[in-house]
């Protein structure tokens, strides 16, 4: 009987060199399930409310529009 | 004349033994959806191969078949889980079992339509690779929608509502878009850092989609639980007076900031290539 945790069992089984084990393969599906990184809308709201504010909430006004660089 | 995803479909469904009754409205909702006529996505699987200069182009058309018709299929059970009327009905008996069992059915052929892809011509494993993907980006598409299906507003303060919403669109509509551009590199190319970015640049403009139309469509989409609109109105000071069109506003300011993220990734990639997904962002997202 194995007692070992079942992490540790996902472990061990990562470090073999035989045919991907389905914990493997989930491993490598759990992978492809991390998001691409974009500035987030919590960030960019506050930025942007904070031009708009700077602006005397005119949405006319360019710098609203303005990107911050390298987000 | 019969369109040639409605020709596509009554081959593949000949060939299969399922009743009558189902093959004549699987073909009616090809018919209603034909994903060829749809413009606006039907120029994406055909421009991404252009862009890595696929020089026959009938070489991806099955897949954009079928990812039209997934398409297709996504936005009628959107249709249903949101209770929206206003939609082309199902054809079928007003029963929800029967719808969801349709939609299965419609998504089962989407699928099937992959089978057309020319296995003398493209490399097995790149088409192994193509149905992984297509799995991968399909289950996340499935959790974007639990989430948005179970998402309670009130459980929520405005930025976490926000951050939820972007979580939802990333997976939801993310990845549908991720698995055309990802899909169309994955049958072309064995290149892992083109397959990389194009499946990160379509994720980007598949959650660009949903920011659009969440802000064109706001009064239409009155039964869904988080819009762009909902949750910008949520997030941001109470106390601030603004102005009339401010989230259309935030909508462009999303935009800019998303496509310095788009620039960076398509910075690798050949001249040729960078330049017509450029297009195809700036005629998606500028032309209105």
């Amino acid at each position: 009987m194995n007692d070992l945790h079942p992490d540790q069992l996902a472990d061990q089984s990562l470090h073999c060199e035989e045919t991907p084990t389905f914990v493997q393969h989930a491993h490598q599906q759990v992978k492809t399930f991390t998001r691409v990184a974009v500035p987030s809308l919590a960030t960019l709201v506050v930025s942007f409310m904070l031009k708009l504010q700077q602006a005397g909430l005119d949405l006319t006004d360019p710098a609203v529009h303005e990107v911050p660089k390298g987000w | 004349m019969v369109s040639l995803v409605k020709h596509q479909v009554n081959h593949r469904l000949t060939t299969v033994a399922i009743s009558p009754a189902l093959h004549h409205v699987l073909l009616e909702m090809v018919d209603q959806d034909d994903p060829l006529d749809d413009h606006n996505w039907a120029i994406i699987i055909p421009t991404i191969a252009c862009a890595l200069g696929a020089t026959d182009k009938a070489l991806v058309q099955p897949f954009a078949l079928a990812w039209g018709t997934l398409n297709a299929a996504l936005r009628r059970l959107d249709h249903v889980q949101d209770g929206d009327a206003s939609s082309v009905p199902l054809p079928t008996v007003p029963v929800i079992g029967a719808h969801y069992n349709l939609l299965l059915s419609y998504y089962l052929l989407a699928t099937a339509l992959l089978d057309t892809l020319d296995g003398d011509i493209i490399p097995p494993a790149r088409l192994l690779c193509l149905r992984q993907w297509w799995a991968d980006c399909l289950l996340r598409v499935a959790s974007g929608q639990q989430a948005d299906l179970e998402v309670v507003q009130d459980d929520q303060q405005g930025a976490e509502l926000l951050t939820q919403y972007q979580h939802v669109v990333q997976a939801k509509t993310g990845a549908l878009f991720a698995l055309a551009f990802g899909g169309t590199a994955r049958l072309l190319t064995d290149d892992v850092e083109v397959i990389t970015v194009l499946s990160e640049i379509g994720e980007v403009y598949g959650m660009l989609v949903q920011y659009g139309d969440d802000v064109r469509d706001a009064d239409e989409q009155v039964n869904r639980a988080v819009t762009l609109p909902h949750a910008y109105a949520a997030s941001r000071q109470r106390s601030t007076q603004l102005p009339v069109n401010d989230v259309h506003a935030f909508w462009h300011y999303i935009y800019m900031s998303y496509m310095q993220q788009v620039e960076y990734a398509l910075a690798p990639l050949p001249i040729y290539t960078a330049t017509t997904i450029r297009h195809l962002f700036t005629r998606s997202f500028e032309s209105s």
